[in-house]
């Protein structure tokens, strides 16, 4: 019999033993192969709308992933090795040569490694099908996806894993090198001493995590993204030290605090547990820490991109007001448009508004444009007819308020010499005291002044041509004045189309786009003639679909991940209490006092880790919706929260459970 | 009043797989008055650990009776089995058995916790049991800052702070130095004389028999002989040896 044959021996009969961890490692792979498949599937890597930024996201996630499942394997490799050190130990005891011990626990790693990986990929491939319609369906993209084992995707999971087993069974080989035989055999008997805690340490703690908390809540999330940056890095170095620091030390010694109240601390259920914690909480401090600050960036992550998910439709009016636009078309064209939408037979036009305004210079004393902060700058704009606003108002169903993007309080008549304001900026921060104040008209070199009676952010065109450029609303009296002065170049035509249900205008836009090619003229921002809903609604959630995606995905990964690693760590530790549980048999506690007592210890492990978990991703998400100005104020975020943190928690407890479960049965031992 | 009473008690291992039967106990049969201080001597394999198990509760018996304290043990099913343990009976092991993560006063006021007691009645309660055994000054230590000795005090004071009918210690003095050993035993000893304790000791060591009131000898699964102590304990401590070699035990393991 051979070294190998022994290993495969070893994996053959205490194949129970051994499945905790190849689950846990197949499950890696199964991750890893699931992101490689859609990675490498060209469906999505030659996506039409923002297929560069897609391509960005997905290789930060990538690399996301790759350094995931590599610690986490890794990890599920320590605790592996960690149970069997007695067995190596009395391998060496019966005389077996170290080089000998060392080869059989290569060959016995590298197999499960190989097992982990078949099963990995396979599983992978499978799975990869239903998350690319996943995908799909939430960059709303109603194609079917081919389904086709990408080749790319599985060299790639297989290579990264054998390098990773590699590296895990060389770690397996060396264990026998790397510790005295008496190191091995009492394996389990390590840090046998109660631990020392820092008094500093804890005060520490608390006030990192405060000053990390407060930082988060004062900072100016209006600055420019590498303004954040030193902030955003002194709060997360604050948070993982003081979380570490936590952990390490201040709940030991509130825990310790706990145990002096004897009245408490005498009870059966309490005292075994809180001095177990007592015992273990240092040496698991790095472990607890880990699962709060992964449980703190999962929730965060996904309650973010799920809530911006869920506000997208509702911001759909800010993009795009209209079902379809186009600018400049002439009657021909517009009769040719409607003809298409009837021929396509996909949606009803249930109204049409063709519109003009007119370019013009303006000018206020109090005013700028959000990007130059320059008061009383001439700023470019339009004006339009009141009678024009009036009927976008209606048509486009704006509903009723102050200072907002989708909505307008324009409800007046305007007399001569009177003007309402809509601001082009995105913030109401230089237009929110215009009222009463004088705007200067400048048109054909000469000045003209109104007195502003109203303001609003309304983007009564979307995208279009509006971005940074405010309009002044003039009576029409007034407005006539200026049209009749104005020249061809002066005046820009828009041609609004409402549809009774913009969400499937897919084929009927198609065939508008043909008629009005979206390049005849690139004088807008975006450089398009012609705005559509449903063009609007893909591109938006081609790209913010596959970042809910990512959310999504890293964060299953992470839960998952974090839940397993606690439920190993519990496993290792049962087995450790064994003999505490055999004398506590002996004196006369009861399986229903065990069981509670296991309960209690394993509720407050989970808790502490989840609570401080919460408690950071609350203060990370309350940030989040700050800066989310436009969005944030309106779109429940934390509604979402609740329900991505409702899940969590289900999961986490489902974990718990399980651990319990196991941990009784291994404490308990056969019924005797 | 009798504390223990075993009748015809047997114990056969294996049977029930239906490979190799061996018997460990073979019909055996003693009683232990209250305030006794009995030994339970016999050579290696002679059944003592296993009469030690079904006594207390930690094994079953294939045929026989054991009654303690008038109550029929085998009638006893969980989750009553832990209420009776911690309330009838006390234990001192060989290695201990105390836990690691508790300090000395903890591990000896566990049972009273497991009881339910109020936390003054625990606390003078494990305080004068410490007095009593000359622990008193070690009790916020952890057992890993005491010595053996120490220790299998504690050990000694978690078995008798409940006040147990019977005491039964599992080799006590056996990872004891000389020293210790007979400080523990003595303090037995003075339990036993002083606070009417009823203590079953299991031992292979003449010495620490030599404390015993009465010795019972087991060989083969039987009841082999009882001696009681009469004279002093030297006088004793020769009987034991003549009994011993007797017994035709390995007598190189005795000393």
């Amino acid at each position: 019999m051979n070294f190998f044959n022994l290993a495969i021996n070893n994996i053959k009969k205490k194949f129970g033993s051994y499945l905790i961890y190849l689950i846990s490692t197949i499950f890696a792979v199964t991750i890893f192969s699931i992101f490689c498949s859609i990675y490498f599937n060209p469906q999505f890597s030659e996506y039409r709308f923002g297929a560069g930024k897609i391509t960005v996201l997905f290789r930060a996630a990538a690399i996301a992933i790759v350094l995931f499942s590599s610690v986490f394997v890794l990890y599920s490799n320590k605790f592996f090795v960690k149970t069997r050190k007695k067995e190596i130990a009395i391998y060496s005891l019966v005389g077996m040569k170290k080089s000998q011990i060392g080869r059989m626990m290569f060959y016995e790693n590298i197999v499960m490694g190989l097992i982990a990986t078949v099963c990995g990929t396979v599983l992978g491939i499978v799975f990869s099908r239903f998350f690319s319609m996943i995908l799909l369906h939430l960059m709303a993209d109603g194609t079917e996806v081919s389904f086709s084992v990408q080749w790319q995707a599985v060299i790639t999971t297989v290579v990264a894993f054998l390098i990773l087993f590699m590296i895990s069974s060389l770690n397996a080989y060396g264990i026998i090198y790397r510790y005295q035989l008496i190191e091995l055999l009492s394996a389990n008997k390590e840090s046998e001493k109660l631990p020392k805690y820092s008094v500093i340490g804890g005060i520490l703690a608390i006030m990192l995590i405060v000053l990390g908390y407060t930082i988060a809540m004062v900072m100016d999330v209006n600055e420019g993204g590498l303004h954040l940056m030193i902030p955003a890095l002194v709060i997360l170095v604050c948070i993982v030290i003081g979380t570490l620091l936590l952990f390490k030390n201040f709940i030991p010694m509130a825990m310790l605090a706990l145990k002096r109240n004897r009245a408490f601390y005498y009870k059966t259920e309490n005292i075994i547990s809180i001095s177990q914690i007592v015992y273990r909480i240092k040496a698991n401090s790095k472990m607890l820490s880990f699962i709060a600050i992964t449980c703190a960036i999962t929730i965060t992550m996904m309650s973010a991109t799920f809530s911006m998910y869920r506000a997208l439709g509702s911001m759909m009016p800010y993009y795009s007001p209209f079902s379809y636009i186009s600018k400049n078309i002439d009657d021909q064209q517009f009769n040719e448009m409607l003809e298409v939408i009837q021929q396509t037979g996909e949606v009803k036009v249930t109204a049409t508004n063709q519109f003009e305004i007119i370019k013009i210079q303006l000018q206020n004393d109090e005013y700028s444009i959000e990007t130059e902060n320059n008061l009383g700058m001439m700023v470019s704009g339009y004006i339009m007819s009141q009678s024009t606003y009036q009927s976008i108002i209606k048509d486009t169903k704006v509903g009723t308020g102050a200072f907002h993007n989708m909505k307008t309080d324009f409800n007046m008549d305007l007399k001569d010499g009177e003007g309402y304001f809509i601001d082009g900026n995105t913030k109401k921060d230089y237009c929110e005291n215009l009222t009463g104040s004088a705007m200067n008209l400048q048109f054909s070199n000469e000045t003209d002044t109104y007195t502003i009676v109203g303001v609003s952010l309304h983007k009564y065109i979307g995208f279009l041509d509006l971005y940074l450029k405010p309009t002044m609303v003039l009576s029409d009296a007034a407005y006539k004045k200026y049209l009749e002065q104005a020249g061809a170049d002066d005046v820009v035509n828009f041609t609004g189309i409402m549809f009774d249900n913009p969400a499937g205008s897919e084929n009927t836009v198609a065939a508008l786009n043909k008629i009005v090619p979206e390049n005849i003229q690139s004088s807008s921002t975006l450089g398009i003639a012609n705005l559509s809903y449903i063009g609007v609604y893909k591109s938006i959630f081609s790209l913010y679909g596959a970042y809910v995606f990512i959310g999504l995905f890293i964060g299953i990964l992470f839960l998952l991940a974090s839940g397993s690693i606690m439920y190993y760590k519990q496993i290792i530790e049962a087995q450790e209490e064994v003999g505490r549980y055999d004398i506590l048999k002996k004196i006369g506690m009861s399986r229903d006092e065990i069981k509670k007592s296991i309960t209690k210890q394993l509720a407050i492990v989970f808790g502490l880790s989840l609570t401080v978990g919460l408690l950071h991703s609350a203060f990370a998400l309350l940030t989040y919706n700050r800066t989310m100005d436009l969005a944030g104020k309106e779109l429940p975020t934390m509604i979402n929260a609740g329900i991505i943190v409702g899940i969590y928690i289900i999961i986490y407890c489902f974990f718990y459970l399980l651990s319990v479960n196991s941990y009784i049965r291994i404490a308990w031992g056969r019924k005797k | 009043m009798t504390v223990l009473k075993v009748s015809d008690v047997r114990k056969v291992y294996g049977s029930k797989q239906g490979g190799s039967v061996s018997t460990a106990l073979n019909g055996v049969s003693f009683e232990i008055e209250k305030g006794e201080f009995v030994g339970i001597m016999g050579p290696s394999g002679a059944g003592k650990s296993t009469l030690l198990n079904v006594i207390a509760t930690i094994d079953t018996v294939t045929a026989g009776e054991i009654s303690i304290g008038g109550q029929d043990i085998g009638g006893i099913k969980e989750p009553e089995i832990s209420d009776f343990r911690r309330s009838k009976l006390g234990f001192i092991f060989q290695d201990y058995n105390l836990l690691d993560t508790l300090t000395l006063r903890e591990n000896i006021a566990l049972p009273l916790i497991l009881s339910k007691k109020n936390l003054k009645e625990i606390e003078d309660t494990v305080n004068r049991v410490a007095t009593e055994l000359g622990i008193e000054n070690f009790l916020g230590k952890y057992p890993y800052e005491v010595s053996g000795g120490q220790k299998q005090r504690a050990s000694a004071a978690r078995a008798m702070v409940n006040a147990p009918e019977l005491i039964l210690a599992d080799e006590p003095t056996g990872a004891l130095d000389s020293k210790s050993s007979k400080d523990l035993l003595q303090c037995m000893q003075r339990l036993n004389e002083k606070k009417q304790a009823t203590i079953m000791l299991v031992t292979h060591d003449a010495f620490a028999a030599s404390f015993c009131k009465r010795i019972i000898f087991i060989k083969d699964g039987v009841l082999f002989m009882e001696i009681f102590n009469t004279g002093t304990r030297k006088e004793f401590f020769d009987k034991i040896l003549k009994v011993l070699s007797s017994l035709g035990g390995d007598n190189s393991e005795l000393f």
